[in-house]
């Protein structure tokens, strides 16, 4: 028996019985990396092990908690690199960002969601704003190979905007995003960034015929790791930065979630920039519902139907409104034609990509 | 259990490989024997009964086949309950719900039973049923010891997804086989090597089929069809023989000789070649159980058709309760029949590449029916894959791009090239670079594995 042969053993016998001993280490319960919860030691029943949920859930939880997990994620994407692959995990990974994949739509689902919105309308007797943000494979898609064969974004959107009512109208962004230099979306995350959502805010200004206010930016983080990056393991990117925006004429804001009654002073929650998502540093990330009210009060109100793309937004419509009511219809289910009376101004504010696979709106009434 | 699991590498494997080491070697059988049972009742728990009492009743039959040996008509009796017994249980399990449906179709209103399929029936019935007939065909003698009968039915390698061993086969394994350190290496060879298979190339392949067919049907070009049905042709090809690889390497670690079930089927140049180079331990199985025992070629050509067509209905049939399985069997069927008429030496002189092309379209051909259960898919998949208006879009030159590195490696897998090359080094240089690629075939499928939501298993319900 020649050495390499020894060798072989050796590495084999190490390999299987190192990491099943290794994995007798403490569990761990949440993963930075990748921004979740990871799966726990199942519970065990009778009913659990006939149907196979028991099996399934240890390999799951196996598979969770195994041990340098964060450097295996790496390793594999790193594989799937060698193998020239253009999406890995959802993104498509360039050498400066990574962009989420937008291969496919759904239209019935689109068609719901249209409908929804006009009947909606219809039924609180009002106009009705939409603003479905593009995503960076097609305003980025110069980054892109010219083989990456995404959605037509500016011709879906044109598409949804000749299915809605008169009573409702879709407001234009996209070539103002488009045409700008600066990037409006993060390297490592699927949102707009800071920029991005200046120019949305702006694109929604003009169509409200409202003055646009200036802002000013300052950067209170540079390590914001977003989901793509988590999703892909493609853990060598540099990460982005988090932008704090100001009105230059300064504004008072109370912030209030979820009806609880506690007031915050500001639309940043500053404790989350130590957090993995950095992004929820912009309203405390995903509430059912944030209530806003800021010291201008001869400014119209907003209702707001939005999905986080709403977080970044908030910045800048505190400086145009005197009451806002943001409300995330992924974790609100309540009806809403009659508050919807109370408010001036009623926004729909989803990303595209989300507005054609979410089906929260469905709970739009 | 899967081989392909962490569960199954990281806290099944290193107990077995402990255990199986250091017991004595007259408890192996045994211990083999419980620790399989545990790797089974793992998933199915309650079907481990079914298992014992299929190794009990066929322990039985074939004791009592070799008693009654000598008086052929007493020992047939036995054969025929086992035969019975073992396709009894399977077409209950198996088939139940697929003819009630069919019956109720016909007008009658019977309830399903919603049995769920148990794991590796189709392959452990086969076996014991195999038992008994070796006995009284005189091919293999009884085992007296039910233990080590046991070990060969539940047999945790080849348990779930075989290579179908038969008992003549492993009989004399089961009394004596040998454990050295160079069976073992090769052993770890083996099961690395089909452990890449099915985590690297037949789960990536798996991708690349599941993506094209959620794309609306409005972006089906016939080329990209062609994408999906390589990428269904190459999943089941890598899962199936890498399972096998990894049964047999899992075998070999244990002293135990596995038969092969696939040698390079996709290089074949005839559906008889390819047939005798896929799923070997199934066709060996028919031909010596079903073919032979009815008469094989030796009743004059017409028998011979009829033979064969059951053999292949047969074959169809046991991959699944379906249809669909049973007209890609005929379609086998019929096609060995022309080739066993003409076809054969025609294509036998024809440029190789040529006969290469023909066999390997009548296989893609094949692949439509096997991997789609209804007609209506089978038939947009055909209107698809013939559409020459609309032969190559963007889509198509998108997969290719994401997928082409990928496809060129399956290619070079599914040839003997590698292994050619490899025979022709040196034995030192060889054995450095198999230590090499066991590394990072290790590494790399670890690591695939712990990121992978996307890991099925094909055969796992046949």
């Amino acid at each position: 028996m020649n050495m390499a042969k020894r060798l072989m053993c050796i590495f084999f016998l190490v390999f299987v019985f190192g990491f099943s001993l290794l994995q007798l280490l403490p569990d761990q319960t949440f993963s930075d990396q990748e921004n979740r919860v990871l799966a726990q030691f199942p519970e065990w029943s009778i009913e659990s092990m006939k149907s196979g949920q028991f099996a399934d859930s240890m390999e799951e939880y196996a598979s969770d908690q195994f041990p340098f997990r964060n450097a295996w994620i790496l390793i594999n994407n790193l594989y799937e690199r060698l193998l020239m692959k253009l999406e890995i995990g959802g993104s498509y990974v360039l050498s400066d960002r990574l962009i989420q994949q937008f291969h496919t739509v759904d239209d019935a689902l689109i068609q719901k969601n249209v409908d929804k919105i006009n009947s909606f309308s219809e039924t609180i007797g009002k106009p009705v704003d939409v603003l479905l943000i593009p995503t960076a494979s097609s305003i980025d898609r110069e980054h892109l190979s010219s083989f990456v064969n995404d959605v037509d974004q500016k011709a879906l959107l044109e598409s949804i905007s000749n299915r809605f009512h008169p009573t409702v109208s879709l407001v234009e962004c996209y070539d103002r995003l488009d045409a700008s230099k600066e990037d409006v979306y993060y390297a490592t995350d699927h949102h707009y960034n800071a920029h991005g959502a200046h120019l949305v805010y702006q694109s929604y200004m003009d169509h409200l015929n409202e003055q646009k206010a200036d802002f000013t930016f300052e950067k209170v983080s540079d390590g914001f790791c977003g989901t793509l990056y988590s999703s892909s393991g493609a853990y060598y990117m540099p990460c982005d930065e988090i932008v704090r925006i100001d009105p230059v004429n300064h504004i008072d804001v109370q912030v209030e979630y979820e009806e609880s009654g506690v007031i915050f002073d500001s639309v940043y929650k500053d404790e989350k920039l130590n957090v993995e998502d950095k992004y929820t540093y912009y309203l405390d990330g995903n509430h059912s519902i944030v209530d806003i009210t800021t010291s201008l009060s001869d400014k119209p109100s907003l209702l707001v139907v939005a999905d986080s793309y709403s977080h970044l937004m908030a910045p800048y419509l505190i400086a145009n409104f005197s009451e806002i009511r943001i409300v995330d219809l992924r974790y609100y289910r309540l009806v809403l034609s009659e508050q919807a009376q109370q408010y001036d101004q009623v926004l729909i504010l989803y990303s595209l990509e989300n507005f054609s696979q979410d089906e929260g709106l469905s709970w739009l009434r | 259990m899967v081989f392909s699991s962490i569960i199954f590498l990281f806290w099944y494997l290193p107990v077995v490989l402990a255990v199986m080491k250091l017991s004595p070697l007259k408890w192996r059988n045994a211990i083999l024997f419980v620790l399989s049972l545990i790797f089974y009742g793992w998933s199915e728990p309650f079907y481990i009964v079914l298992m014992l009492i299929s190794t009990v009743v066929d322990y039985f039959n074939g004791r009592m086949v070799e008693k009654y040996l000598p008086d052929k008509k007493k020992a047939r009796r036995f054969v025929i309950f086992s035969v019975v017994f073992n396709m009894g249980l399977l077409g209950f399990f198996k088939y139940a719900d697929w003819i009630i449906g069919m019956l109720n179709t016909l007008g009658m209103n019977l309830p399903l039973l919603g049995l769920t399929l148990p794991v590796g029936i189709s392959f452990y019935s086969f076996q014991t049923m195999s038992y008994p007939i070796d006995v009284y065909r005189g091919e293999a003698k009884a085992q007296k010891n039910i233990v080590n009968f046991g070990a060969y039915v539940v047999m945790f390698p080849q348990l779930i997804a075989g290579p179908i061993v038969r008992y003549r086969d492993i009989d004399d394994q089961l009394r004596e086989r040998s454990e050295t350190m160079d069976k073992f290496v090769s052993g770890i060879e083996r099961f690395v090597c089909g452990l890449c298979k099915k985590v690297l190339l037949a789960n990536t392949a798996g991708l690349l089929h599941t993506q094209i067919q959620s794309l609306p049907q409005d972006r089906m070009s016939a080329l990209t069809a062609l994408l999906s049905l390589t990428g269904f042709a190459l999943q089941i090809y890598f899962d199936f023989s890498g399972y096998s690889c990894m049964a047999i390497g899992l075998g070999r670690m244990f002293g135990f000789e596995l038969m092969e079930n696939f040698n390079y089927p996709y290089i074949s140049r005839s559906i008889t070649e390819f047939w005798r180079r896929w799923h070997i331990s199934l066709s060996t199985f028919f031909r010596d159980y079903v073919y032979i025992p009815l008469g094989g070629n030796r009743k004059g050509k017409v028998r011979q058709y009829i033979n064969i067509m059951t053999v292949w209905f047969l074959t169809g049939l046991w991959h699944g309760a379906s249809w669909n399985f049973v007209l890609w069997g005929v379609y086998f069927g019929v096609l060995l029949m022309i080739e066993k008429a003409f076809f054969k030496n025609v294509l036998d002189k024809m440029p190789k590449f040529f006969s290469w092309l023909i066999t390997m379209i009548l296989v893609w051909i094949g692949w439509v029916f096997f991997a789609f259960e209804d007609t209506q898919h089978i038939m947009m998949m055909f209107k698809n894959l013939t559409n020459v208006s609309n032969l190559i879009n963007a889509d198509t030159l998108y997969f290719m791009r994401q997928y082409g590195v990928f496809l060129i490696i399956c290619m070079i897998s599914s040839t003997p090239w590698c292994t050619n090359a490899f025979n022709s080094m040196n034995d030192n240089v060889k054995s450095w670079l198999k230590l090499i690629l066991v590394v990072l075939g290790m590494v790399v499928c670890t690591a695939s594995l712990i990121n992978a939501s996307f890991n099925p298993f094909l055969y796992f319900r046949f």
